[in-house]
C-alpha cells in the first residue's frame, strides 16, 4: 500500500511504517495539543519547538470529496480529492479513491477510509511525487 | 465608535474585458477619471486614496496617479486577495467616518491572464493538486450530502446570472443560457462546470467616498454607507462546517449590528459568485434564507429580478469576469447606481437598501470577507 519510494509532493506531512501509511501529527510536548505536521510553533499555546512527530491519521472518516477535470500543472484529470477527519479536531487535504476497486465502492461523505500514499503528481522534471491518498476500507460500518 | 456619516459621492467604471492592447495603469485611470467626473469634483480636491489590486506589482496606486498630476495625498495599496476591492472601500469609509480626511477615491483594477489563477503562495492543499474551483466544489459536496441541494440548484445561479447580465450593459458576457446548456458544459471540478464558473478578467473600478458636506454638494439622491463588516477565517487544518463558506455569517452579523438593521431589510445583494456554489452559500450566510435552504432560494427565482431579494442584478462575477483587485469596487457600483435609481434595464424598483459581500483566498479557506451595507438617503 505504502509506496515511499517516491519523494513526497510535500516534506514532513506523511509517512509509513510496518503498520502503514499515517499522517505525521505534531503533538505538544507542553499542551499536549495536535497540530498537522511538524512545525516550529505549537497552534494551540504559541510554545516555540515543543512539537514530536507522532503517528495520526492511518483512518479517518470522508467529510466531503469532488473530482477535479481542470487539472493545474503536474496534474492529470480526471482525479478525486477531498477532506478527510482524522480525529482530535484535524481534517486533512488528500487524494480520493476515485473508482470502485476489487467490488469495493469509492467513498462517499460519511464513509470510514484508510490511508495510503501513492504517486499525485509529476515534477516539471518529470519525477513523480507521492501525496496522501484516502481509500474505501472494505466491510466498513457506513 | 460612533462614526460621521460617509457616502458614495461618484463611481466609475471600465467595463471588464480583455484589454490585450492597454496597460493596467490606464485602465484604472479611466475609472478613476469616470468616478470623479460623477462625483464632480477634481483630484486636488480628493484628501486620501486606497487603491486595491493583487497581481499588478510595487506602488500600484502611486503608478495609476501619477499619470494624471495628483497632488501629494495619502496612498494605501490593498491586498486581501479577491476581497481587496471591498476592503479597500471599507478603508476609505472609516478614513471619512473617522474624520481623519473629508473625501477618499477609492480604485481597483487588474490586469489578468486565462486560466487557474496561480497562486503565487502555495500552500499544502494547492501542492497536492487543490484549486480554486474544486475547494468550492468540495463545500458543494458537503452541501447536497447534508442538505440534498442538486446539481441543477447550483446550475440554476448561472442561468439566473447570466440573465441579469443580459439586461446590463457593462457586463461581458450578455448571452443567455439555458439549465441544460449549464449542465452539458465542460466539467470543472464536480458539481460545477465551466458556466458556473467566472472568468478571468481586465478592468477597473473607482469610487468617491466623501463626508456629509461634500455629498451635500453633488444633486440627486445620495448614497450612504452604513455599516460594514471583515472578518477573516485561517483554517490550519481544524474540523469545521464547510457548508459556511468563508467568514460570510461572522462578517454580516458585524454590518447588520452597525448598520442596525437585519437581513429582511435588504432590497438587493451584489456577492461573490466567483462559482455558483458560492452563490447559494453566501446566500445562506447573508441570512436571505435559513440554512441548508439556498436551492430552493434559486428553484423558487427569489433572487431573480422580480423576486424578494434579487442578488447579482449586475450578473455577478459569471457575466462580467473578474479582476480580482477591481471586483469588490465593482459591485459598490452596480448597487449605487440601483440605489440611485439609474440602473437602467435591471433596476430593483424602489431599492432603498442594499448589501455588498465579496470574499477571498486560497487553500483551506484561509482569507477574508467583506460585507456592507449601504442605504439610499
Amino acid at each position: 500500500m505504502a509506496d515511499c519510494s517516491l519523494a513526497p509532493a510535500w516534506d514532513g506531512v506523511w509517512d509509513a511504517d510496518g503498520e502503514g501509511a499515517f499522517m505525521i501529527g505534531g503533538r505538544c510536548g507542553a499542551c499536549g495539543g495536535l497540530a498537522l505536521g511538524l512545525r516550529p510553533i505549537c497552534p494551540h499555546c504559541h510554545k516555540d519547538g515543543t512539537l514530536t512527530a507522532e503517528a495520526v491519521g492511518r483512518r479517518g472518516r470522508l467529510y466531503s470529496a469532488t473530482v477535479i477535470h481542470q487539472a493545474p500543472p503536474g496534474f492529470e484529470a480526471p482525479y478525486r480529492v477531498g477532506y478527510v477527519d482524522i480525529g482530535e479536531g484535524l481534517r486533512v487535504f488528500a487524494h480520493i479513491q476515485a473508482d470502485a476497486e476489487n467490488g469495493v465502492p469509492a467513498p462517499g461523505p460519511g464513509d470510514e477510509v484508510a490511508l495510503c500514499i501513492a504517486a499525485v503528481k509529476t515534477d516539471p522534471d518529470g519525477k513523480a511525487r507521492s501525496g496522501p491518498l484516502y481509500a474505501a476500507v472494505e466491510g466498513a460500518a457506513k | 465608535m460612533k462614526l460621521r456619516r460617509a457616502g458614495i459621492m461618484g463611481v466609475g467604471l471600465t467595463p471588464f474585458d480583455k484589454y490585450d492592447d492597454v496597460s493596467v495603469e490606464v485602465i484604472a485611470q479611466r475609472a478613476v477619471v469616470a468616478a470623479l467626473a460623477d462625483a464632480g469634483i477634481a483630484l486636488a480636491d480628493i484628501n486620501a486614496v486606497y487603491a486595491s489590486h493583487l497581481y499588478q506589482g510595487e506602488v500600484f496606486g502611486q503608478r495609476v496617479l501619477r499619470g494624471l498630476h495628483a497632488p501629494e495625498v495619502q496612498l494605501v495599496n490593498v491586498e486581501n486577495a479577491c476581497a481587496g476591492g471591498s476592503s479597500a472601500v471599507r478603508a476609505a469609509w472609516l478614513s471619512v467616518g473617522t474624520e481623519e480626511h473629508d473625501l477618499c477615491l477609492v480604485v481597483g483594477a487588474e490586469k489578468m491572464g486565462r486560466g487557474l489563477i496561480a497562486f503565487s503562495s502555495a500552500d499544502l492543499e494547492l501542492t497536492l493538486g487543490n484549486t480554486a474551483p474544486a475547494q468550492y466544489a468540495l463545500a458543494g459536496q458537503r452541501h447536497m450530502h447534508e442538505y440534498g441541494t442538486t446539481a441543477e440548484d447550483f446550475a440554476r445561479v448561472a442561468v439566473k446570472s447570466r440573465h441579469h447580465g443580459a439586461l446590463n450593459p457593462n457586463a461581458r458576457f450578455r448571452e443567455e443560457v439555458a439549465l441544460e446548456e449549464v449542465l452539458e458544459s465542460r466539467p470543472i471540478a464536480d458539481p460545477i462546470t465551466l458556466l458556473q464558473c467566472c472568468r478571468n478578467g481586465s478592468g477597473a473600478a473607482a469610487l468617491v467616498i466623501g463626508s456629509e458636506a461634500w455629498c451635500a454638494k453633488r444633486g440627486g439622491p445620495k448614497v450612504w454607507i452604513e455599516g460594514s463588516g471583515l472578518r477573516s477565517i485561517m483554517g490550519d487544518s481544524t474540523e469545521r462546517d464547510l457548508t459556511n463558506f468563508g467568514a460570510t455569517r461572522t462578517a454580516s452579523t458585524a454590518a447588520y449590528e452597525m448598520a442596525g438593521i437585519g437581513p429582511e431589510d435588504i432590497d438587493l445583494v451584489e456577492l461573490h459568485d466567483a462559482f455558483t456554489v458560492g452563490e447559494l452559500l453566501h446566500c445562506e450566510g447573508l441570512g436571505l434564507c435559513p440554512k441548508g435552504e439556498g436551492g430552493r432560494l434559486v428553484r423558487d427565482g427569489d433572487t431573480a429580478l422580480g423576486g424578494r431579494i434579487p442578488v447579482n442584478t449586475s450578473g455577478g462575477l459569471i457575466s462580467k469576469s473578474h479582476p480580482v483587485g477591481a471586483t469588490g469596487v465593482a459591485q459598490f457600483a452596480e448597487l449605487t447606481w440601483q440605489l440611485r435609481g439609474e440602473a437602467a434595464g435591471r433596476q430593483v424598483e424602489g431599492a432603498k437598501t442594499a448589501l455588498a459581500h465579496s470574499q477571498g483566498g486560497t487553500g483551506l479557506e484561509a482569507g477574508a470577507t467583506c460585507v456592507t451595507i449601504l442605504a439610499r438617503g
